[in-house]
Order: C-alpha cells, then structure tokens, then sequence
C-alpha cells in the first residue's frame, strides 16, 4: 500500500506541472471496487475491470510497441502530426508513442481510471509529454488522427462514438471523404412533438437548430391537440372508459402522422420523449423505410414508459448512460447514443431588462421549477433569503407559497429567461420524488443548467456525476452537496458580483462552443449517419433526383419552363418538388409535364407498396 | 374510318371486364379502328380479344422497378421519353379511358384526341373527374354493396352502345388452342363423359382467399362422385398452395389424387381458356380466372366475401352463380382490412358449396342451409344489363331498397327518356316484391326524404342543406355525395340536370311502390356500430 501511495505521490507530482486541476480532482477521486490489476506473464501489471482486461497477459510493453507501429504505418503518419489516443489504460502504449517522440493527446472518460493508473504504474516519463483530458465533450482539431485504444473503447463505448461524432471532419482524412459529402446533403426530417410537458419545448428547439443546420425539416406539432385531449380526459366517465377514449385519441394522432409520412416520407422522424407514436404506426413508419430516433429526455429510472417503445426506434437517445444503456440493449436496441440536454442561443441569452422587469423577476436567489419533493424539503432552508419561487406544482399551504410567484402559474419561456437574467443567484437543483434534498446518485443535467448558462446567469447547482463531462467545476460552474453548502456558497458569491460574472461569462462561452442544440442535432445526424448509412440513403436514393438541373435544361429544352419555377440553384431537385411545380401551373397538360408526372406515379406506387 | 383508343391499364380480370365495352364500339361502328392500351403482361389476352385491332403495351413493372431502383430522375425521364414517344404521334377520335387512376388519367392526355370518354384530369391538374355515367360509378362505389350495375355494364354503357342486353366477355380461342387443351386433358386420362371441374386456389388478396383446409375437403366431397375430376389452376405464386392442397389430399383420402390434375403455373392465359372451356364448373374466389372462365362458357360457382361484393364484380353472364358473405363488417376496404383474422373467409363451410356445386352440375336439390350472412344468388340480366338474384326467400333489407333505387337512377343518367315502370320493377325484382309489402312504411320514410332533396335542390343554397343533412339521411348519401362531386368537377349544367332526374325517378319509383302497397309497418333493424364501454 505504501508503495502504491509513492508511485501516486510521484505521479501526481509530475501530473501536477502539467495539469494542476486534473491533478487536484484526482485527490477526490475514489477507485470503485471492482477495478483490480493482474499480472501478465512478462510480470507487468495490467489493469483489469468488468472482465475487461486492458493490456496483453503475456507481454503488455510488447503489445504497446506494435500499437504504435501499427498506427504510424498504417495510418500514414507524418511528423509533427497531432493525435489523439481514445484511452488511457495502463499506459503502455503510450509509452511506446513517447519513445517515439509523439506527443500526444489522450482522452481518457473514466477519471478513476485515470487514478488507478496513477496509482499503480509510474507514469512520470509519459506525463511530461500528453495531455490528458477526462471529458469527451472536447472537439478535436479537424486534422488531429484518431488513435483508438480497443480495451478501452469497449470499456467506454458510448464515449468513443460520442468523440467521434464531435469531431469535424477533416478535408485530407481520406476515410473520412464518402462523410463529408454526405454532411452536405440536407435531408428530410420530421420532428414529432409530445402533445404537452418538458419535452414540447425541447421539440421546437431541435426543429429550429435542423432548420440552422440547412435541413429540410416539418414539425409534426401534435401540441395542437392538447386542449380536446384534456377535453376528452376531464370527461366524468369509468376510468377504463377514459382509458379507451386516452388510447383511442392518441391512436388518431399516430394515424395522422402515419398518413403524413406516407405522402411524404422524410429521411428521418425524431420524435422527443412523450410523442404521440403508437407501436403499430412505428411499425408502418419503418416499413416505409424511414429512420426512427427518439430523443428521450426523461430519467429513465422515473419514467419507466421507454421500455415498450424502445425496441420499435432506430436509435434511442438518452441523457443518461451507464445502467441505462445495459437496459436498452436487453430490450434488444441496437443503437443507443449519451445526448445531453442543451440550450437554444436565441432564445436562452442575455437580456438587458427594465427596472420594472428586474423589480418584478429579480431577487437574490432564486428557484425556477416544478414543485418536487425533494425541493420542497430543501427550499425551505433558504428561506431567510430575499427568495423567488417559479413554477408550477407547488403546495399552497407550504410555507414555500409565500416566496411562489405568479400564483404557481405556468411561466412563458420568455418570462423564464428574464428571470434568468434578473436573479443574482439561480438555484438548480435536480428534481427527486424520494430524497430529501439533494439526490447523492444524480447523474444527467437538466435543461435548466444549459439554460440559465446560455443566459448569462449564475447557477448554484447540486452535483451530478455527470456534470464534470459538461462544465468546469469552480470555473465555470459552481457546485453544491448539501443544504449548508449551497447556503455558504449563496452567502459567498452575493458578495461577489464580480466573480459571478466572470463564472456565468465562461459558462455561457462553453455553452456557445459546445452545448447548443445545434451542436446536439449535428451529433444525432452524425451518429445515425456513421451507424446506418445504407440504410440511411436507401429511400433517399429511391427518391428520383435531377442533380444538375442545367445540364438537364440543355439536354431537354422542352422542361425549361417547368423549372423556371423552382428554386433550384445549387441543389439536386426530387421528383416530388417538379410534381408540386407542374400541378401548381394551369392549362392543358403539356408532353414533357405529363412524363412527369406518369414517374412520379411509378414512384408513389413503390412508396404505397412499401407503406 | 374512326379510329378509337380504350386504355384499360389494370390486370387480367379488368381488362375481361372490359372486352364487352370494345365489342359494343366495334358494333356501333364496325369500320371504326380499335387500339388498346393495356400493360405488357396482358398482351396474349388483348391478342384473344375478337375486335382489338392494334394493341399498344407498356411494361408498367419494368417503370415500376426502374423508378424504385435508381435516383436518377434524367434516366428515368429520357426512359419514360423513349416509351411513350409512339403515343405521343397517334391521332385518335376518340380515347376510352376506364380506369380511375392518376396514370391513365395522364396516359390519356398525350395521343391528340379531341374526346375522352370516362376519366381525365381536372383543369386543377390534380383530381380525376368523369362524365357523368363514370361519376355516377365512382360515387356508388363508394358505398358498396348498393353498386345497382356490374363494372362490366358500367363500363359498356358510358356512350348509351345500346348493349345492356346479353352483353358477354370475349376470349377468342383458335381451333388449335381448343384441341390442345383437349389433347392436354386426354393426356392426363380425363375423358369427354367425365365431369370436370376447375378449383382456382388462390387469390391476390388474401381478404378474398378461401381457406386452403375447406378447398381440400371441398375437392374430396366432389370427388366421391365417380367419374369428377378436379383442375388445379393458378399462377407460379400459387405452387406452394398447390403443394400444400395436395399434401392434404394425401393425408386424408390418397387414392383420390389421381383424379386431381395440377395445372398451376403450368398454363398460359390462353392455355388456361382452354382447359376452363372444357370444365363443367370452376370454383373460386373473386379472381380474374372467374372473368376469363365466364368468357369461355364455363359456369361459375364463385365465392365473394371480404372486399369482393357480386353486385360490382361478381362472374358476368347468365346462369353463374355466386355465395357472397354479408357479414356485419362487410364489405370491407381492398388492402385494408378492419380485422386480423379473416374471419369472414370461414363464413362458407365446404359442405354449402359441395351442395351448390351438386346443385348446378346434377341439379339436385340444395341440401345444405346456407349459413347466417351467406346467400346464393344466380345471374340473369334485364334490359339494364346483369342481376343477381338471391336462390331462396329472404327479408328485405334497405340495402335491397337502396340498390334497387339507385339502379332506377342509373337508368335516367343512361336514357333521360326512362320512366319508372312498376310493372317492370316487379318483373325484374321478382324475389323481392313476395316481401316487399312489410316495407311500406320505409318506402314512404325514404320518399319523403327524397321528395326533401327535391325542394331543398330547386332552393338557392342545395349545397348547404346538404352538408346539414344528418345520418336519418344515409339512404341519401351517394346521391348527395354525387351531386357535390358534380358540381365540383365541371360538367355542373349536365351532371345536375341528370341528378335531379334520377331523384325524381327514384321518388317516383317509390311512390308507386308505398301507393300500391298497404301493410303493417316493420323496423329494419339498426346495426349497431357503437364501441362498448364498461358501465
């Protein structure tokens, strides 16, 4: 043991020149149970986790240099490249690298591995020449090589892909050119929204940052619905009954959007968590050869309602991982993706507000959110403060109420982001149905922390295990873990105008750089595209296209007048849009609108026979 | 010379139903050239078809399979450009187009013809409108079972060709087709005094399809007659069905498969006629061989029930007969069904068409009772064109009524000049004028309905009364409907003069009929379509 703590000590030492805050983290870091080290044959230590192990049992440093050979012979390495290693293991091939004079950056997700190593290899020769980062929201350089440590990616899968997927594509990466061409494509996307709750929202962001993106993208708003299905719930009827008239009504909408999807199918339907989709409309949805995604913002230990819609998507986004994803892939989900929550810019962002407005949104603290119970129990510590309570769902006869606004009502986003704005301290804290304050096991982030950042706002917020990925503890965000903690740190920073500033400054930077939902649906799209490209173009290369609709003009004078109509510059123009073009005209059918019109036939009955 | 283009681009069973309408323009003008347009797998049939003078294909699934396997619309446009160039140089006088679809609707517009009977684009480039004949056809579809003509007699009336009578489908065999399918059937040791009947297993749409168990029990109840023969028939799709009958019969009565002869998918259509122009009888569902089989003379015994209605599709010509289902959920839509299990195709059990099939072979009485929601109707025509008559005495429904009202309507849209005539409607409704004296108090309800349709139309706002009108109207509702879809496609002047008519036909009709009868008032009873909900 005393032996493990010098090599840790000399270790830290040495990581401590080069990274003072990895290294100060480190000091917290607790190693979980179930990592252990066994000794290879050549009688190096090599880290083993979860029936996972890191390195060769024969001869680890052996392996290490033919990871290196391997690499730069094969990937055509040249010096003075950058690269990036996806892990960190035992660090045996990234000695080998150093002995090569690469430096080089490793990402490494899990931090306690990070210790573990440090504990129990002496690193001191490498430390000196990487750079270590834990997070994988970092964004490598678009010519930075990719160098994947295998063990480690299947330790850490869904961090790998996320790296991946974060990463711009580089204009000389060969591999990476057949992508390239098909980021240009703008596709077809449907955005299915919830009929109401958190998500609707979150829906209209994703529409806005595909349009940003240069998508061609329809927003099946099923909101419009909310007032006769509230209508048809309130009836004074046998609960049973209001259950069939619950299924037969969201039974019509999934019909609806089936049939919208029929006429004109996207790429691909995203549906936000809570959509209107039944099983069966999945079912005819994938039989027309439209990619499904579901980006379900929920906690999933909460909202147990994934696991029946789960298996009929494509791909399954979540905002939380580890459990989560063990779980989707017993319901037999092939592809499930980590996609945090995030904020929309031009709706989240700073405002300069009135006095009138600050009287009526501002005050020291204050709490934006629905009435929880854990929340209800942790508020009412801070009740000495000059205290504003936003939301809905709270107990009237709280001792909270007093400090509700509005009268508990519903606050417009618009509303929500001055008081955003106008609060010295925003106080975030995760909702819980069963703990008294904080949740010591909360993992993902809610909307709200992107959010309050995007706005320029100071946030207190209890800590997440999942918060370090996204924001710089202390520097960009500041973190609680009790009631006496959060009241120190209200105490601290109202006294420090200055330096609530700069921290909301920073995050709101982070924001900018990585965390907007433009950032998120680039991902999404990156992801399904790097997961099921065949499948992803099949229908739209089912889809008839001129691509270069001069050319077509000079080839075939008579169908100028049918383009003159379309906006058609730079751009392929399908099958679908000449259609509209020519039935939108009058007169009698001219011989080049009638074959046109006889492909687009031929076309739809292939749609019809795949619906 | 005229020269006449009829596009008629579905499948098989279509194109036979279609062979009356090209014989009735042959005989109107006997110097007229015909040319058909029809798709490519059809050509052998078009080649048997008597007054086909030239025939144009397209090979409709090659397009299909291009359009579907490439993205590239330039190819696929200078294809399409190539293909159709030889329409595009036809002059014709006149283009019959009989199929309700988009593609011919197109297909239609490319010859130069100054008249297209049936169905063409609207000036909106999006909707199909017809005369008023082929509105009339598309409203009543709609509201199957009330279709009060067969599509054969539907298509062939649309220029009043003066054929309602003993009109008949055309499949011409040579001599030499003839005495192959003899020679065929010699060979396999089936001799002229045997008793031969064809089974066609399978149908496209399972909705239609008869279950594969009641076809071999069926087989081995016929067979027990010495000297009966079965034909097996279908396509290359049907092997497997095939396979699986015969696996059957081996199980249960193997000495009987000698007598049982597999034709399927060893036939061509023309092949096909042949061998059904010796069979005493073909047995099947609602498929395109009952057309080519009613074209050779072979009597029908034709099992209808899912979307299949015998009113609309049922075998054309005299003496064929049909059970048709008429279950509460029937008919149901083509492709989609309301149900799962097909319950519907199980209402018939063997033992009801081994007793029909008897019946109309050896003309032994019916032995069997026909099932609930079953009825065996026989054809014959009237002066109109072809009916279905129900074989035993059955109440009157309003689906009867309505059928029979609409069918007076049809008759005005064809001659404006008809006049009910109750002396006629008792000859031409003979089973139903036994009870039709329980209904009177119907009768006068439907009038008087009728009669408010009449006033309502001489107002100034028809249109709005009729989107008032509530469900005590529904006997209304396709006349209604046509009427809205005539003035939303053109033809306004004709198509209103023709629907206020037809109403007045109707009502007349009507009139005679509660006038001449005096009786006790009975309720047709009320399906009940309602969800039930727990109390």
């Amino acid at each position: 043991m005393k032996q493990q703590e010098n090599i840790f000590v000399k270790n830290l030492k040495t990581l401590r020149k080069k990274n003072p805050q990895l290294a100060e983290r480190l000091l917290d870091i607790r190693v979980p149970g179930y990592y252990s080290v066994v000794t290879a044959r050549s009688g190096h230590p090599v880290l083993h986790v979860m029936n996972i192990t890191f390195h060769s049992m024969y001869d680890p440093v052996k392996e290490g240099q033919h990871f290196a050979d391997y690499h730069l012979k094969n990937d055509d390495y040249r010096p003075g490249e950058k690269v990036a290693v996806f892990g960190l293991g035992f660090g045996y091939h990234l000695k080998a690298l150093v002995e090569k004079n690469i430096s080089c950056i490793v990402v490494e997700p899990r931090i306690e591995i990070v210790r573990f190593a440090m504990e129990h290899i002496n690193l001191e020769d490498i430390l000196a020449h990487i750079e270590i980062y834990t997070e994988t929201d970092i964004v490598l350089e678009s010519d930075t090589r990719l160098w994947p440590h295998q063990p480690s990616v299947k330790y850490s899968k869904s961090s790998f892909d996320r790296l991946k997927c974060l990463r711009p594509v580089s204009r000389t990466d060969h591999t990476d050119i057949h992508h390239q061409s098909q980021e240009k494509e703008r596709l077809k996307i449907t955005v299915v929204t919830p009929i109401y709750g958190g998500s609707l929202p979150v829906a209209r962001y994703c529409y806005a940052a595909l349009k940003k993106l240069g998508h061609d993208v329809e927003l099946w708003d099923a909101s419009i619905f909310e007032e006769p299905f509230a209508k048809a719930l309130s009836l004074d009827v046998h609960d049973k009954n209001k259950k069939v008239l619950h299924d037969l009504f969201l039974h019509l909408i999934s019909e609806m959007i089936v049939a919208s999807c029929t006429q004109s199918p996207p790429d691909l339907l995203l549906a936000l968590a809570q959509a209107p989709l039944s099983i069966k409309a999945l079912e005819r949805i994938k039989k027309l050869k439209i990619i499904t995604a579901y980006w379900f913002v929920e906690d999933y230990q909460l909202m147990e309602y994934w696991r029946t819609y789960a298996p009929y998507y494509d791909f399954f986004f979540t905002i939380q991982e580890h459990g989560f994803f063990e779980e989707l892939k017993k319901c037999g989900l092939k592809h499930c993706y980590y996609l945090p929550m995030a904020a929309d810019p031009q709706i989240h962002r700073p405002l300069v507000l009135t006095e009138s407005e600050r009287q009526e949104f501002g005050s020291d603290i204050s709490f934006m959110g629905a009435g929880y119970y854990n929340r209800e129990k942790m508020l009412q510590g801070l009740l000495d403060y000059n205290f504003k309570i936003w939301g809905t769902g709270w107990n009237p006869v709280s001792v909270l109420w007093q400090h509700v606004q509005d009268c508990g009502n519903r606050l417009s986003t618009e509303k929500t982001v001055k008081v955003f704005n106008a609060s010295k301290i925003n106080i975030n804290l995760h909702s819980s149905v069963c703990h008294q304050g904080i949740n010591p096991f909360g993992d993902y982030l809610n909307p709200r922390t992107f959010e309050i950042a995007s706005c320029g706002g100071f946030q207190l917020v209890d800590r997440r295990s999942m918060l370090a990925r996204h924001f710089t503890e202390d520097d960009e965000i500041i973190c609680y873990a009790s009631l006496q903690e959060l009241r120190d740190k209200i105490n601290c920073y109202l006294q420090k105008p200055d330096e609530r500033l700069k921290i909301a400054g920073r995050a709101r930077n982070r924001i900018l750089k990585e965390h907007t939902y433009e950032h998120r649906m680039q991902e999404l799209i990156t992801f399904i595209r790097t997961h099921m490209p065949e499948q992803f173009f099949v229908r739209k290369q089912s889809i008839p296209i001129i691509d270069d609709v001069d050319t077509f003009c000079s080839r075939h004078p008579e169908v100028q007048s049918i383009f003159k109509d379309i906006d058609c510059k730079d751009r392929g123009v399908a099958i679908d849009e000449i259609t509209a073009a020519i039935q939108s005209r009058s007169g009698p059918l001219e011989y080049q609108e009638v074959l046109f019109l006889l492909l687009n036939e031929f076309h739809a009955k292939f749609r019809e026979s795949a619906a | 010379m005229d020269k006449v283009l009829v596009i008629q681009m579905a499948r098989l069973g279509d194109f036979m139903q279609t062979t009356p309408l090209i014989q009735g323009i042959k005989q109107s003008n006997p110097s007229c050239r015909i040319w058909v347009l029809i798709d490519k797998s059809l050509h052998d049939v078009a080649l048997h078809c008597p007054c086909v003078d030239e025939i144009l294909t397209i090979d409709t699934v090659k397009l299909y399979r291009m359009a579907e396997s490439t993205h590239n619309l330039v190819g696929l446009y200078e294809e399409l450009k190539q293909k159709c160039a030889f329409l595009k140089e036809l002059r014709f006088d006149c283009i019959y187009n009989v199929n309700f679809s988009p593609l011919t609707a197109y297909l239609s517009s490319i010859p130069q013809c100054p008249k297209v009977v049936g169905y063409s684009l609207c000036a909106d480039r999006r909707e199909i409108a017809g005369s008023p004949w082929f509105q009339f056809l598309n409203t009543i579809v709609k509201f199957a079972p009330l279709a009060p003509f067969n599509l054969v007699d539907f298509f062939t009336n649309p220029n009043d060709l003066g054929m309602h009578t003993n009109n008949h489908l055309h499949f011409l065999l040579s001599s030499a087709e003839q005495h192959a399918a003899e020679k065929r059937l010699y060979a396999h040791n089936i001799s002229q005094q045997d008793c031969i009947i064809a089974l066609q297993l399978s149908t496209r749409n399972i909705q239609r399809q008869w279950p594969l168990e009641y076809f071999s029990e069926l087989a081995v109840k016929l067979l027990k007659n010495e000297g009966t023969h079965i034909l097996l028939l279908g396509s290359k799709e049907d092997e497997k069905r095939a396979e699986i009958f015969k696996q059957q019969i081996m199980q249960t009565a193997p000495a009987m498969l000698k007598r049982i002869h597999d034709f399927v998918s060893k036939t061509t259509i023309p092949e096909l006629a042949g061998l059904l122009s010796l069979a005493q009888l073909l047995i099947s569902c609602d498929t395109g061989t009952i057309h080519i089989a009613a074209a050779v003379d072979c009597k029908i015994l034709a099992l209808f029930f899912g979307p299949a209605r015998v009113e609309y599709t049922g075998p054309y010509g005299r003496g064929h007969w049909i059970l048709q289902v008429s279950n509460a959920c029937s008919p149901c839509i083509e492709d989609k069904p309301t149900c799962d299990d097909y319950l519907c195709t199980r209402i018939i059990k063997p033992d009801t068409v081994v007793s029909a099939a008897q019946h109309i072979i050896y003309n032994r009485a019916l032995d069997a009772e026909l099932p609930k929601d079953v009825t065996l109707l026989t054809s014959y025509y009237d002066k109109w064109g072809i009916l279905y008559e129900p074989v035993d005495s059955r109440p009157l429904t309003l689906i009867d009524i309505q059928n029979v009202v609409y069918r007076e309507m049809g008759k005005k849209i064809l001659d404006q000049s008809y006049c009910p005539d109750l002396l006629e409607f008792e000859d031409t409704y003979r089973y139903l004028s036994n009870t039709i004296k329980c209904y009177t108090a119907i009768f006068k309800s439907v009038l008087m309905q009728g009669r408010k349709l009449i006033n309502s139309y001489y107002t100034n706002h028809y249109e709005l009364q009729c989107a008032a009108l509530n469900d005590d109207m529904s006997f209304w509702h396709p006349w209604i409907d046509y009427y809205l879809c005539a003035i939303r496609y053109g033809t306004q002047q004709q198509v209103q003069s023709i629907f206020v008519s037809g109403l007045h036909a109707a009502t007349e009709l009507l009139s005679k009929l509660a006038e001449s009868q005096k009786s006790t008032v009975k309720q047709v009873p009320q399906h009940e379509t309602a969800r039930e909900y727990i109390c």
